[in-house]
């Protein structure tokens, strides 16, 4: 991966903590909010039914029309955001952390073991389609398995696919800051391993894992809707993947088409959140360095 | 020789990471057979003994050699290799198609953009290939079903198959514009480049002989364009199943659901099957152009 | 001997803050193969002045050195020559005269397919960079083919363009066991001192009038700098028009017919090599003269005060004012011209005339 020249530490530490505070503050709206306000969705159906604008249990005409099952969409919607909002920001936490772990390791340690397995995962995630393997893994569970451990497995492929990506930029970001003179110095002053990466590494670090975040949360959200449509999804989930596949599903009806484009809609918005965030602040990253 | 010896290497590599795959994909989907049985429990129905992965793998395996490669063991709805043989000409076609047309429409626009409109090749990289690239794929397939419809509600099979490649073609032009575009830049700030135009050598043939056999070589888009093709499956199962085609990505997905391990083992052969053709090919030309190995950027 | 190639009231202008002969990446992605005609400024948009007012006259059979600080306009000249000016530089005024004397044509007004009719058939150039003005893709045999190509005579067969090919790389200075066993190979497994000499093989194989080689030994070991510079004096001997860019006086001393010095875009003196390297009158050239090392004398180097700055932007006067050891009043508001101190001995300096 090609890198640019370093801008001023001040600089980069400005966007990185606009970035992190931004992302925070959408966290919790995107999050929250979309709880709170649809915080009773009608859950169980009376009857199944075609997609209406009349809401038969509050008796009047709703936004957003009902779903299938007689339910307000727009309620349904609101608990889809947050379901999979939770799920891509639990999956993008956990790459992260990963991604951290191992990339400080490498960039410190310049080991050849484990450049070796992240030169080969970066290989077997460039040449193995996730999906499938997600796929293979969700049907290989009976039915009977609790749900949190077929999710967790999911998750668990999801992250380990993102890894090694991320874990070879911020270690090649580690290994050049940790050869400047700052760095150096901070060491001839006696200063502790931890002292130095928290002071003077890590601020180096967070335009590239707001890089890394606004590129994996997207990846998260991607999954869960694509998975969803194919039939194969987080268990005791309803997320926007599951909206999405019932509005298609019932795509010659005017209502649902309706439900359909704002669903996408939605789904645009909520993956593309951290890019344009990103680009309002005009942190420039892995991304354009890379491609 | 050289050139040979990384071909042999690179062979070696994906041989052992297919058969794993396959290996691991049998062994994952034949599982779901031996739960079938934790699944009857609850009904009258007696189960079928289940067979244990390492018998029937190796009962594949012979079936798939004895036979000379013509069978590939037996699925719910028939022989593996007459579902797989159905079905793969509507996956080819949209597979080979859009990443075709993806390539060397990027490839026309990174021209275009290094060209005629200068300015707007930063706004590409810095602006609208990272928003692109967030975009789920399955919304962009359903946005062009969406459209489609709105002019004909009964589409035929050639148009939902036009309308699905246009999808994928979409997809994946941004991503492989920007590849494009940072290794023609990289080429084109080079001197050889500009003694090139100093020479008075015509623009086709700066561009034909010095820009595009190094942007192959040097830049890693060789490598990109093989890999691509797992993102292409999925995109693939996408358009399969939002414009009702029916390929092999489908016939994947249903195998895995019913634990048909034989079935989805062969699938993933196909799939490496075609992953090593891509690198063979991508080798090929990459030693052809540069047998030193002087400028080589290879991933695997 | 009649002049081959001459520069007529040349300036350049560049728009926003330019690095004086230092291209930035920008800069040279937009020299791609595709781009349309040389810039030329359009009047009164004009931004800095890179290169100003330079009258040059390239002779046919003499080496002419075009010697100067980095960043000077050396390199800025020769892409205006050869239409391959950056983006943010363009062309403000002045004729570019190839064949002045029988029939002259301006090469300013030239488009890029016109200009191509004279660059490499009439207009030979060898670039700075000698690993990277090669293909590292294509042999030293293949490059030097893809030139003699060009030349559409009666004898456009295989055969010909091939004996073309060989004996430029000869009259390069390459051997005949290069030939056989070394041409073939691609640049990365060819020395240094066997890629200029591919690099001028290419700039020579249809035997140009003009031949310009910029800095064509900035990377060479001693030994290999001694051959080309032989290598270069043969081909003038053989009839071309040779400019010489350098910043080592040093090197090119014995093999030069005339230098010409170039302080911040402009030429600060002209004159035979014997006048200017032997009996300078401009400061700034006797500045030079004073950073070379000698041999044959303990003596020591007296650098020229300063740096040259960015650009000669907010300079009244003479550029080398802030500089110059000799300066006087007079120089700070007055701009000196080229004026002729001897016969065709021309400095810009209010003391030296
Ligand atoms: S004109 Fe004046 S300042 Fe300029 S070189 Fe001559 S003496 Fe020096």
């Amino acid at each position: 991966m090609g890198h640019k020249a370093m801008p001023t530490g001040s600089v980069r530490q400005r966007c990185g903590r606009y970035t992190v505070w931004a992302l925070l503050l959408i966290t919790g709206l995107v999050v929250v909010v979309p709880s709170s306000f649809t915080a009773q969705p009608k859950r169980e159906a009376n009857s199944f039914a075609p997609p209406s604008w009349y809401d038969r249990t509050v008796q009047h005409e709703c936004v957003l029309g009902t779903d299938y099952l007689g339910r307000s969409y727009a309620a349904v919607l609101g608990r889809a955001i947050s379901a999979t909002t939770r799920v891509a920001f639990f999956g993008t936490a956990a790459v992260l952390f990963g991604v951290l772990a191992v990339g400080t390791l490498q960039g410190s340690t310049q080991s050849k073991l484990l450049g070796a397995i992240l030169a080969s995962g970066n290989l077997g995630v460039m040449a193995v389609p996730q999906v499938a393997v997600l796929i293979t893994i969700a049907t290989s569970w009976s039915r009977t398995s609790p749900a949190w451990m077929v999710n967790t497995s999911m998750m668990a492929v999801l992250v380990l696919f993102a890894i090694p990506t991320g874990a070879r930029l911020i270690a090649e970001r580690v290994r050049s800051v940790n050869q400047t003179r700052f760095v150096a110095a901070s060491q001839a002053f006696g200063a502790s391993w931890w002292y130095t990466f928290r002071r003077d590494v890590f601020p180096h670090l967070l335009e590239d894992i707001a890089w890394i975040v606004a590129s994996v949360l997207p990846m998260f959200v991607a999954v869960e809707v694509g998975l969803a449509y194919l039939g194969i999804e987080y268990r005791e989930f309803e997320g926007l993947g599951r909206a999405l596949a019932k509005s298609f599903g019932s795509i010659f009806n005017g209502i649902a088409q309706f439900q359909l484009v704002v669903t996408i809609a939605v789904i645009l918005w909520v993956a593309l959140i951290p890019q344009i965030i990103l680009k309002l602040l005009n942190v420039r990253g892995f991304a354009e360095e890379s491609v | 020789m050289r050139g040979v010896k990384r071909l042999a290497t690179t062979l070696l590599i994906l041989i052992s990471f297919g058969t794993l795959s396959v290996t691991f994909a049998f062994y994952i989907v034949s599982r779901t057979d031996e739960l079938a049985e934790e699944r009857l429990q609850m009904s009258d129905v007696k189960p079928p003994p289940p067979e244990a992965f390492s018998e029937r793998y190796a009962r594949w395996i012979k079936t798939v050699v004895s036979s000379r490669f013509s069978d590939f063991g037996q699925s719910r709805t028939g022989p593996v290799k007459n579902i797989v043989a159905s079905r793969l000409p509507i996956t080819a076609t949209i597979g080979m198609s859009s990443w075709l047309l993806g390539w060397t429409c990027g490839l026309g626009l990174a021209v275009g953009l290094t060209t005629r409109w200068r300015p707007w090749a930063q706004f590409h990289q810095q602006r609208l290939y990272p928003i692109a690239h967030a975009v789920p794929s399955l919304v962009v397939v359903i946005l062009f079903y969406l459209v489609m419809i709105q002019f004909d509600p009964h589409p035929s099979r050639q148009l939902r198959t036009g309308v699905g490649i246009a999808s994928l073609v979409v997809l994946m032009v941004p991503s492989t514009t920007a590849l494009w575009l940072n290794g023609i830049q990289r080429v084109l700030q080079q001197e050889y480049v500009r003694v090139a135009r100093a020479r008075g050598i015509s623009s086709v043939t700066v561009w034909r002989r010095h820009v595009l056999p190094n942007v192959l070589v040097s830049s890693g888009v060789l490598t990109q364009a093989v890999f691509s093709l797992a993102g292409l499956v999925v995109g693939s199962a996408f358009v399969e199943g939002v414009f009702r085609l029916g390929g092999v990505a489908e016939a994947f997905i249903a195998a895995a659901t019913h634990g048909q391990a034989e079935m989805a083992a062969f699938a993933t052969l196909l799939y490496f099957l075609v992953l090593a053709a891509g690198v063979l090919i991508a080798e090929g030309i990459t030693v052809y152009l540069d047998p030193d190995g002087a400028q080589s950027h290879a991933n695997w | 001997m009649s002049d081959a190639l001459r520069i007529e009231g040349l300036s350049v202008y560049g728009q926003g803050q330019y690095d004086f002969g230092r291209q930035n990446a920008d800069e040279r992605e937009s020299n791609d193969p595709l781009s349309g005609q040389q810039n030329t400024a359009a009047s009164g948009a004009r931004g800095y002045e890179v290169i100003s007012q330079v009258n040059l006259s390239l002779r046919a059979g003499k080496v002419l050195g075009l010697v100067g600080e980095t960043g000077c306009g050396k390199t800025t000249l020769i892409n205006s020559i050869l239409g391959l000016l950056p983006a943010s530089l363009s062309v403000a005024s002045g004729r570019i005269l190839i064949d002045p004397e029988e029939q002259p044509v301006d090469l300013l007004q030239l488009n890029n397919r016109q200009r191509a009719a004279y660059l490499g058939l009439r207009i030979g150039y060898v670039p700075q960079d000698v690993r990277s003005g090669l293909n590292p893709l294509m042999s030293a045999r293949q490059t030097v083919r893809e030139g003699a190509k060009r030349k559409r005579d009666r004898k456009h067969q295989r055969s010909a363009i091939t004996q073309r090919t060989d004996d430029a790389l000869r009259r390069a200075g390459l051997s005949d066991d290069f030939l056989r066993s070394d041409a073939d190979r691609r640049p990365g497994r060819l020395s240094g001192g066997q890629c200029q000499r591919v690099l001028i093989a290419q700039a020579i194989v249809n035997e140009p009038s003009v031949l310009l080689l910029d800095e064509p030994t900035a990377s060479l070991d001693p030994t290999s700098r001694h051959q080309v510079l032989e290598t270069i004096r043969r081909l003038a001997d053989d009839g071309a028009a040779v400019c010489l860019v350098t910043h080592d006086l040093a090197a090119i001393a014995s093999m030069v017919d005339s230098v010409a010095v170039m302080y911040l875009g402009r030429l600060v003196e002209i004159g035979s090599a014997d006048q200017v390297l032997r009996h300078s009158r401009h400061p700034y050239t006797r500045g030079l003269l004073g950073c070379v090392p000698r041999l044959d004398e303990k003596r020591t180097l007296q650098p020229i005060n300063g740096e040259a700055p960015v650009s000669g932007n907010g300079l009244t006067g003479c550029r080398f004012y802030p500089r110059c050891p000799l300066r006087q009043i007079q120089c700070e508001v007055d701009e000196p011209q080229l004026s002729k101190a001897q016969l065709e001995h021309q400095v810009a300096c209010h003391v030296a005339e």
